[in-house]
């Protein structure tokens, strides 16, 4: 229960209740899916949830923060005391690479190490207890194929060791079994959730499904995940329609 | 089954946590439908939620005497206006979905619909299985209403299902009626 007996570890009750609340402190976590399909809605309010329980959490991000904040600031399951307090700490990837003294499209392999140092040292200095990379691919772009696991594993042990339950999005179309294992080594994360997007004319479905939840029988089923300013939802897929 | 009119059914049938399929034929439909949700409102003060596969906005507006019931009380989930092309009104009190439409975007409105509603809705009603019977499968009817119908029982809701179909013994109904706490047939009119 992320170290905290009966908190849940989402916010989001049915994805509570699917896997159990059981997230063990220092996990590492994937969503993956098409850009715009509810991951990022659905990690922040992992975050929220750190914040909830008093915890301070951070965020990497694309972004601008300020856009960010505004966007995250439009749910009603947020609470205003979290950002101006320092709860949620929001960092923009191109801005870090700044403090390491380069530009993104200036860096090499070797700047990674430095980058990587970096987001150990604010998650540090935070204290943070949760830590979302949203989206993991500008970092994983910087890399040669072989590298990949090799970062996401440091990443993993380093993490784990300060007890910082972490997720990271990916940003792809591809399912799980269609991605190159040498770039992401499944094995390397306690839970991973895929998004899909289906299109059921008129409506487009953003789906999710658990392909793992490391320590749960998790349930295999599909369901519809709903994003609005009341907040994060699932619902059950139910088979594709049939018009009679 | 037992013949109940709207005025004759126990306060326990619509208990919040309670669950009812009525069956109700033809000409008694209309009315029985519209008293029903004068006793759950005008009569109990309550606020709830009603899925409307038969009858659009417009329609429902005239059928209901909505204009007369108490503000807000009663929040429509209209899935059929859009399909008939109706004029549509924006109001407060309706919620526009397209038809034939996803079963999983009417959950997905009911949940909003409650959460919005901070605890103030504490009925359901569908109308009807009848209609919901020609667009989707047995199959999914039976997803549909298994977590529908639990989801309610946590949020105490009382549900009220209306069927119109004169035959009580189609596979649908009789799924229904093994998960929920009581099957009615309404012969309308308020019992005087």
């Amino acid at each position: 229960m992320d170290g905290k007996e009966g908190e849940s570890c989402f916010g989001v009750d049915q994805l509570d209740n699917i896997t159990l609340g059981t997230i063990v402190p220092g996990s590492l976590g994937l969503f993956y899916g098409p850009a715009g399909c509810g991951k990022s809605s659905m990690l922040y309010h992992f975050l929220f949830q750190g914040a909830r329980t008093n915890d301070n959490v951070c965020l990497i991000t694309n972004e601008p923060p300020g856009r960010l904040s505004t966007h995250i600031s439009s749910f009603n399951t947020h609470q205003a005391n979290w950002l101006k307090d320092g709860y949620i700490s929001i960092f923009n990837i191109q801005d870090l690479m700044g403090l390491i003294g380069v530009q993104i499209e200036d860096v090499g392999p070797e700047d990674v190490d430095l980058l990587f140092d970096l987001i150990i040292q604010v998650v540090e200095h935070l204290d943070a207890k949760r830590l979302v990379i949203d989206p993991i691919n500008p970092i994983l772009h910087l890399l040669d194929i072989w590298d990949k696991p090799f970062f996401i594993q440091r990443l993993k042990g380093k993490l784990q060791e300060m007890g910082i339950t972490t997720f990271l999005a990916l940003d792809t179309n591809l399912p799980l079994e269609e991605m190159d294992l040498s770039t992401l080594e499944p094995y390397n994360f306690n839970m991973i959730i895929s998004f899909r997007k289906e299109e059921e004319p008129p409506i487009t479905l953003n789906t999710l499904k658990i392909d793992r939840w490391k320590g749960t029988a998790h349930a295999k089923n599909t369901y519809v995940v709903d994003v609005s300013k009341e907040g994060v939802f699932l619902v059950p897929r139910i088979k594709p329609l049939e018009v009679k | 089954m037992v013949k109940h009119k709207v005025k004759t059914i126990a306060d326990n049938i619509l208990r919040p946590g309670s669950q009812a399929l009525a069956l109700v034929t033809g000409e008694t439909y209309l009315k029985s439908f519209a008293e029903i949700i004068e006793r759950l409102t005008k009569k109990q003060g309550r606020r709830g939620l009603l899925i409307s596969t038969q009858w659009s906005a417009n329609a429902l507006t005239r059928r209901v005497a909505m204009s007369k019931l108490p503000r807000n009380s009663l929040k429509v989930i209209d899935t059929i206006s859009l399909s008939l092309g109706s004029k549509i009104t924006p109001s407060e009190d309706f919620v526009f979905l397209s038809t034939p439409v996803s079963l999983e975007a009417i959950l997905m409105e009911i949940e909003r619909t409650i959460r919005a509603g901070g605890g103030d809705y504490n009925f359901l009603i569908i109308d009807s299985l009848t209609h919901l019977k020609r667009y989707y499968t047995m199959g999914q009817l039976s997803e549909f209403f298994h977590f529908l119908l639990n989801r309610m029982l946590e949020e105490e809701f009382t549900v009220l299902i209306f069927d119109q179909d004169e035959e009580e013994t189609s596979r649908v109904f009789t799924e229904l009626s093994g998960m929920i706490d009581h099957t009615l047939s309404l012969s309308g009119g308020g019992g005087k």
